[in-house]
């Protein structure tokens, strides 16, 4: 099979080029609209998290890697019982790929921007700090 | 001669992006910013920010959940945001077979800010490291 594709591109690529383009995205979108209704020293954990849906922190783990790995499937459901953290963070990561392919020469470039929006908390569990990160793009 | 004509080309080129515009990081000033006025125009530091895809693939501990507590961010007396951007050349014997036979060019370039902060929280020093690597 794959040197049937293999062949198959080789193919395509001799009458003169392939081109491909490619982008996704990972994560919820990050803007400061996001933050319209969060008050620091109001606005409850809870209702953040209601509001932006569920952290990084939450996430991360339980899909490709829990399913592969015991290991990490483990230490996961332990830090699942481990969330009495005070800082939540929502990560959007946004990857671009364009690739050309001549008849002897491939050229790739990509490119992968990352937004950050970091929420602390007080012991109350109330909103302290707010911070955003919107790569400039 | 014949191997001439049959040596393929491979350019590769990735750019990871998560640094705030410069002109932000200008505007700090050591001695007076604060580190709530450097989370507010900055964002939150590398320190935060998960390993985004395919950068992932290339650290030790990305398979490790981020659980951050506000004591490892704010006793942090250094925080860092940086950029990369990795190039990547490779000739050989046709481009299906260069992975075997092959000479490869390998190019980093990583730009680092770094913000120290004193026992008040009150910025101590902002540096700007550019570091270029190559292979």
């Amino acid at each position: 099979m794959k040197l049937k594709l293999l062949l198959c591109g080789t193919l395509l690529a001799l009458p003169g080029c392939l081109s491909m383009s490619a982008s996704a995205s990972f994560g919820p979108r990050i803007s400061s609209e996001v933050l319209v209704g969060i008050i620091p020293g109001e606005t409850s954990k809870a209702e953040v998290v209601a509001k932006l849906g569920p952290p990084e922190e939450y996430l991360r783990q339980e899909v490709a890697v829990g399913l592969s790995d015991d290991e990490a499937r483990i230490s996961g459901a332990i830090q699942l019982g481990n969330r009495a953290h005070d800082v939540l963070t929502w990560q959007h990561d946004w990857f671009r790929a364009r690739g050309r392919w001549w008849l002897l020469y491939l050229w790739t470039h990509s490119e992968v921007d990352s937004d950050v929006l970091m929420i602390v908390f007080d012991e109350q569990e109330r909103v302290r700090e707010i911070s955003i990160r919107v790569t400039g793009r | 001669m014949a191997c001439f004509w049959l040596a393929g080309c491979i350019d590769t080129r990735i750019h990871f992006r998560h640094l705030p515009p410069s002109e932000q990081f200008v505007s700090i000033q050591p001695g007076v910013t604060t580190r709530a006025e450097v989370l507010r125009r900055l964002g939150p530091p590398d320190e935060v920010r998960q390993p985004a895809p395919g950068e992932a693939a290339r650290r030790l501990d990305s398979r490790e959940r981020r659980i951050i507590e506000a004591g490892e961010i704010f006793d942090n007396t250094v925080w860092t945001w940086a950029t990369e951007e990795r190039s990547e050349r490779i000739v050989g014997l046709l481009p299906v077979l260069v992975v075997l036979f092959r000479v490869r060019n390998s190019q980093s370039l990583e730009e680092r800010w770094r913000i120290e902060f004193d026992e008040s929280g009150v910025v101590r020093t902002i540096a700007h490291v550019d570091e270029i690597g190559n292979e």
